[in-house]
């Protein structure tokens, strides 16, 4: 049996103890409405109490997988020797961290990321990064605002990859923690806690005394969400949706299964103006930038922000769960979050579920 | 830039193999030949193509034009139209070039052979088209007796733009081999072909339509008229038509996102698609 | 031969420049490589030929559009560098007042009256408009920003003097912005000219604790009509949204409206 209980402060000081081996990051609030991912020991020294945000914060601006695929990342070094060979090093160093404070959603996120960096071929620099990062996740209790839908995308209580999975308890300020692979056995050592005897049962209490529903619904369930999203080019609704959009990006740079990159050649100017040394590396992209599909002759596949608006849509619920046989959308609710213009997949989804459900009912009543 | 020099770099997909340029053949005033040597041997099939460049500079996708027996030589017609190509134009015998791959899924000759039933195979190849299909036109032309009758139509704007004549004037001395050259305008030059667009010469061709393979490589404009032209005069199924595609490629690896045509990715899935699986993309001719 | 790069000051607070000193040790190096021409030498060898010549400032004078053109027909490469050079910058917020309206503002009213009576009075702003490079000859590069970004700048002459062609990624203030993790300055009840602004700056405003008033001019495809309804929904002025979005970009599109 690998399950404890304990209270807030016995977390909060095994915190500071793993925090003292190798970086740990958990979610701190911003100055304005929001919670960042910070290291721990940087926000001992600019605050000495605890952390109550470790209850009640919502998602991140920036998910944790971005921990694990850092924007700006050395894919490779190069440098010329003597006789003019190229002589490559492999990239940044990788040191091990843990992300404490995974929600489910977040959680999820990471292991659609997992899938798609170790299909085909491999991405070493991810799949490195990800075996030294170890994950301490929290379970959710109440939907986190009024942005997230991770119960109707089917990611609330992901349990998955995380080495210990954290549930608040019926009784105040107690948590059962269960330690879900060897580090987190080992993890787990440094933690005051009493042994839990009946896990199961404690768990299914505190997760039926949640609100159900759980956060925004769909008007349809989510395997018919995707057929009609594969199905139906429903051109007016993206339409009036990009209307107001700014195409800026911001709704896939923030999106924890948003991946998509742009790769960067840099060299130092050697003394005869030769490209002596330099580097490659990768940044994150967006296929809501307008120059995102566009080929060297000069033509764009996708000019018209409705299109590159179905296509992000699409990738969340058509393309990628097609390939993955998952859908791509964590439910995390980012996006809808922090597009200053107000669009939020959601909404989309809905709005294209009810123009299909709409045009069906006049079809048949002609 | 403070890489750890002791870590082992064979695995990362990132880091090109260096070839050694071996012949730099300029064919028209931006399409130049390069033969380069690899380290080691490519094994690519047909249609499948490499990430060319060079560190620091950067990369573009580039077809091979080298028939798949080609060993560690590497055959690539690159285009003078950006940086990174205008970059390789500079570069001269015996100077290195970075390749990455084979990527892409390209085309199995198993699709192509007389004793799979193939009586005729029909290529038709625009501008550029040509130094794709090259690389499976080479290994057809080379066992001939393995495959049926084969149809070339290969167009050109103008006969300064023709690619590999040379090599197309001794394909035509083989047995059962009808290949038609045209240009959309001679433009004051000799020129010994034909003059039209390639969908000029469809109707004309001769084909068991049941047991042909048809493969198209072209700009972006020219499929939709190719295809209407064929669909208008033979019944081929879209399960033998294949068409070449060409996508913006920055990875090669499948995780980019830029190649992506409609849930499909080009690099990787691609850039030889059957007519049959479009139908499901729509995206890729748009 | 070294190739020959030169610096040409026009109507500027030469803040880009100041940015160039900012980054000295990478200078140094480039120096090495590079004949610098400085400006008043410049002017002394009139036949001289520059590989890559830089426009600071924005162009106010005829006698400034006549060296402009000069200088033009002698380099290869012609750049614009910072904003005053790209689109006019804050200097080209006069284009919307008459020119004596204008002395009046800065200079005062007993100035702007001298200036009726007295011919030599009033070299400065005797001008009917503010142009940017780009209006008077053909410009090859531009490098945006008040001041400019000295990562771009050295982007730009490591590539034109290695023979390639430089390239700036064309996206919104807000992906470099998001690549910092920052929060929007729209959750801190401030606003933003972020989204419909040009990066290339990485966001550097923002990453500072300001907001971005899009020094870097408008992208092109920037939705202009929708980031005007979101600044009205945030209970700001229409008066004083067109004040912001003229402050950096008058010579351009947008503040014409
Ligand atoms: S979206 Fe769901 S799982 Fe994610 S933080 Fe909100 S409530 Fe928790
Ligand atoms: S965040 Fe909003 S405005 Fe920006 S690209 Fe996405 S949908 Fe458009
Ligand atoms: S699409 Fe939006 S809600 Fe869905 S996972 Fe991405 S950011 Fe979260
Ligand atoms: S602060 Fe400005 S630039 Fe940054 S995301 Fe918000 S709107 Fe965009
Ligand atoms: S953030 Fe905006 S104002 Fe600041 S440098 Fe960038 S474009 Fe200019
Ligand atoms: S080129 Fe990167 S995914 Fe295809």
């Amino acid at each position: 049996m690998n399950a404890y209980i304990t209270d807030l402060n016995q977390i909060e000081s095994w915190f500071f103890k793993l925090a003292e081996k190798q970086p740990f990051f958990l979610p701190i609030k911003t100055e304005g409405i929001n919670y960042r991912f910070e290291k721990l020991n940087d926000v001992r020294e600019n605050n000495e109490q605890s952390f109550p945000e470790l209850l009640s914060y919502k998602p991140t601006l920036l998910p944790p997988g971005k921990n694990i695929f850092p924007d700006g990342e050395i894919l490779f070094s190069y440098y010329k020797d003597e006789q003019g060979h190229y002589q490559f090093t492999q990239g940044s160093n990788i040191e091990s961290q843990i992300i404490s404070g995974i929600r489910a959603c977040d959680l999820k996120g990471i292991h659609l990321m997992d899938a798609v960096f170790s299909d085909g071929i491999k991405d070493i620099h991810y799949l490195q990064r990800r075996e030294k990062t170890h994950i301490i996740a929290f379970n959710c209790m109440t939907p986190c605002d009024e942005h997230c839908f991770c119960e109707a995308a089917g990611s609330l209580d992901f349990q998955t990859g995380a080495d210990i999975f954290i549930t608040p308890l019926v009784e105040e300020n107690k948590f059962l923690l269960e330690a879900q692979s060897s580090i987190g056995i080992e993890l787990i050592k440094t933690l005051t806690a009493s042994e839990c005897l009946n896990p199961v049962e404690l768990k299914e209490q505190a997760l039926s005394s949640r609100p159900a529903p759980f956060g925004r619904q769909f008007v349809e369930p989510i395997e018919q969400v995707s057929k009609i999203i594969h199905q139906y080019d429903a051109d007016k609704v993206y339409q009036q949706y990009a209307e107001r959009c700014f195409s800026c990006g911001t709704c896939n740079l923030v999106c924890p299964t948003c991946y998509c990159f742009e790769t960067k050649d840099e060299f130092e100017l050697g003394n005869d103006l030769s490209q002596g040394r330099g580097t490659k590396s990768r940044h994150w992209d967006a296929c809501l930038n307008p120059g995102f599909a566009e080929v060297a002759g000069g033509h764009n596949f996708r000019a018209d922000p409705a299109a590159r608006q179905r296509h992000r849509v699409r990738r969340k619920f058509d393309y990628l769960p097609q390939r993955f046989e998952q859908t791509f959308c964590t439910g995390c609710g980012r996006c809808g979050r922090q597009c200053t213009t107000d669009i939020d997949i959601f909404d989309i989804v809905n709005d294209v579920c009810s123009s299909v459900s709409e045009t069906v009912a006049q079809e048949l009543d002609k | 830039m403070n890489a750890p020099m002791n870590q082992s770099v064979g695995n990362n997909p990132y880091i090109p193999m260096m070839a050694e340029i071996q012949c730099v053949e300029p064919l028209t005033e931006r399409e130049t030949l390069f033969r380069v040597l690899l380290p080691e041997p490519l094994n690519h099939r047909p249609g499948q193509f490499v990430m060319v460049g060079l560190p620091g500079i950067g990369e573009c996708a580039i077809s091979i034009s080298s028939g798949p027996d080609s060993g560690r030589t590497l055959e690539m017609v690159i285009r003078k139209a950006g940086n990174v190509t205008g970059v390789l134009h500079q570069l001269k015998k015996r100077d290195f070039m970075g390749i990455r791959g084979p990527f892409g899924s390209g085309f199995d000759l198993n699709d192509f052979r007389l004793d799979k039933g193939n009586k005729d195979i029909v290529i038709i190849a625009g501008g550029l088209g040509l130094v794709p299909l090259r690389s499976l036109i080479i290994p057809i032309m080379d066992n001939k007796s393995d495959y049926g009758r084969v149809h070339l139509i290969i167009g050109s704007r103008t006969p300064k733009e023709a690619l590999f004549r040379q090599q197309i004037q001794q394909w035509k001395q083989l047995p059962d081999c009808r290949i038609t050259e045209l240009v959309d305008d001679v433009d004051f030059q000799d020129w010994d072909g034909e003059v039209g667009l390639v969908t000029e010469p469809i109707h004309k061709l001769q084909l068991d339509e049941k047991n042909t393979q048809l493969v198209l490589c072209g700009p972006p404009v020219m499929y939709k008229f190719v295809l209407m032209e064929i669909k208008m005069n033979f019944n081929i199924p879209d399960e033998k038509i294949f068409v070449d595609l060409e996508r913006r490629m920055r990875c090669g690896l499948g995780k980019c996102g830029h190649c992506q045509i409609n849930h499909v990715y080009c690099c990787k899935d691609g850039p030889v698609f059957r007519y049959s699986r479009l139908n499901d993309l729509p995206e890729a001719l748009g | 031969m070294k190739p020959k790069i030169a610096f040409f000051d026009f109507a500027s607070c030469e803040g880009c420049q100041l940015a160039l000193l900012n980054c000295e040790d990478i200078l140094l190096e480039l120096l090495e490589l590079v004949d610098l021409v400085e400006f008043r030498e410049a002017i002394s060898e009139k036949s001289a030929r520059y590989d890559i010549a830089f426009i600071e400032g924005s162009i106010h004078r005829e006698e400034d559009s006549k060296r402009l053109l000069d200088i033009r027909s002698r380099s290869q490469f012609l750049v614009a560098l910072g904003a005053c050079a790209c689109n006019g910058n804050v200097q080209a917020r006069s284009n919307f007042i008459a020119p004596a309206e204008n002395y009046k503002l800065v200079y005062g009213e007993e100035a702007r009256n001298r200036v009726q009576i007295d011919k030599n009075y009033w070299p400065l702003w005797a001008h009917t408009r503010v142009r940017s490079v780009e209006e008077i000859v053909k410009v090859d590069y531009q490098l945006r920003g008040c001041p400019m970004s000295a990562n771009e700048f050295l982007h730009l002459v490591k590539a034109l003097l290695s023979g390639q062609i430089p390239h700036f990624p064309e996206n919104a203030v807000c992906v470099e912005c998001k690549r910092h993790g920052n929060e929007c300055v729209f959750d801190k009840g401030l606003s933003c000219l972020g989204p419909i602004a040009y990066g290339g700056c990485d966001a550097i405003c923002v990453n500072n604790g300001h907001v971005c008033d899009a020094c870097r001019g408008l992208l092109p495809y920037a939705n202009v009509e929708a980031h005007n309804n979101l600044m009205l929904s945030k209970g700001i002025s229409k008066e004083a949204i067109k004040s912001r979005y003229r402050m950096f970009c008058s010579a351009e599109k947008m503040s014409q409206t």
